[in-house]
């Protein structure tokens, strides 16, 4: 079984391939038409005729309605484009962590990055792992821990595992108060064993 | 992660592009129509619409940019629906709320690094796939006879030990030219 590479920006991933499929089926599309066209697909009389047809292009300038259609079709465009550059802004990351379930009882917070460098600091100080480094993804009541722990080849890739899941991610799950928190663990395997600095 | 880099720089060229020449269009028309205007504002769109009525759909010129827009289409197509490797293999360990995995890049250069550690074996490669991991192996100078075999029990034993949920099928090719 495999899982695809975290991604941190799910929202701007999706929108970009979606907006560049869109962009790649108008462009390969448009591009087959106007060449049957040209290679007289739709008729021997249409093969030679002028890109911008001399009738659309009086229809267009005797209708003003036509353009006032093609104005508020750009301004949708303009509109999208906009929404479009704003998913590139978009994370998964979380910020803070609400510790507090019930919301008539007040807000208890805490600020995720605490938590990351907390989880990274009780990790490298593990036997067998060269560095790690942890991220909160998710939203305030919803959240989920991934870590990724790059091994230095002094232990095997399954006594680290031990270690981790039997005494750190307990300790975490006690600190957060949440006994079933979602985590991904992403191990680095060393090509070489990594010399630990004194 | 290259893919979505490109992807992300190539969104945001496209947005940008959307995006200014719809306002220019909504300007020029909005000059035209209510302003009373009679020129161009910032887009040379006479010129355009003059040298489109001009252009031929036989003409050399027209097929041109129809056969670099069907390249270009395609390509982006090809490039967005092409299915990605993985990026995580799944260890036994997995289960309940946790998950995890061995990172895929890394597990190649190790698979790599551990078969050129067998006797006989100068240089190595590996690939990682969701179904199979491919072990291409360049033989040393001196006889490669049984290397194959040797190379396949070492990495079988090093995967094992990784402890995979679903181990994919290990394909292992032995190159003797150099050998020779």
């Amino acid at each position: 079984m495999t899982l695809p590479a975290l991604d941190r920006t799910p929202v701007a991933t999706r929108t970009n391939r979606a907006g560049l499929v869109l962009l790649g089926l108008l462009l390969l599309g448009g591009g087959l038409i106007g060449l049957v066209v040209g290679f007289g697909g739709f008729g021997s009389s249409n093969q030679g005729r002028p890109v911008l047809d001399p009738v659309a292009r009086d229809f267009a300038a005797t209708h003003d309605w036509f353009w006032v259609a093609v104005a508020a079709g750009c301004l949708v465009v303009a509109a999208l484009a906009l929404l479009w550059l704003r998913a590139q802004l978009s994370t998964d990351r979380l910020r803070t962590l609400n510790l507090e379930s019930d919301r008539s009882r007040g807000a208890t917070t805490m600020t995720a990055s605490a938590v990351e460098r907390a989880c990274a600091e009780v990790l490298q100080a593990r036997r067998g792992v060269a560095e790690a480094s942890a991220v909160m993804l998710g939203d305030d009541y919803d959240y989920r821990l991934v870590l990724s722990i790059s091994l230095n080849g002094r232990e095997s890739l399954r006594a680290v595992d031990d270690v981790v899941q039997a005494e750190v991610l307990p300790q975490i799950r006690n600190v957060l108060d949440s006994q079933d928190l979602p985590v991904r663990i992403e191990y680095q395997i060393a090509t070489r064993v990594r010399r630990v600095p004194m | 992660m290259t893919v979505k880099l490109t992807n992300r720089l190539l969104a945001v060229l496209v947005a940008l592009a959307l995006l200014v020449l719809g306002v220019l269009v909504v300007v020029e028309i909005a000059w035209v129509l209510l302003l009373g205007g009679s020129t161009e504002v910032l887009l040379p769109y006479t010129g355009i619409t003059d040298y489109l009525a001009g252009l031929a759909w036989d003409s050399r010129p027209a097929r041109a940019i129809l056969i670099g827009m069907v390249i270009i289409g395609g390509l982006l197509l090809l490039t967005e629906l092409r299915r990605s490797r993985p990026g995580l293999l799944t260890l036994a360990s997995s289960g309940g709320s946790v998950t995890v995995g061995a990172d895929r890049r890394s597990v190649e250069k190790a698979v790599a690094a551990s078969a050129t550690d067998v006797e006989g074996v100068s240089a190595a490669v590996a690939r990682v796939s969701s179904r199979k991991i491919s072990v291409s192996a360049v033989a040393g100078p001196r006889d490669a006879s049984g290397l194959r075999e040797a190379l396949t029990s070492r990495m079988q034993s090093w995967l094992e030990g990784l402890n995979l949920a679903n181990p994919p099928a290990l394909s292992v090719r032995v190159d003797e030219r150099k050998s020779r």
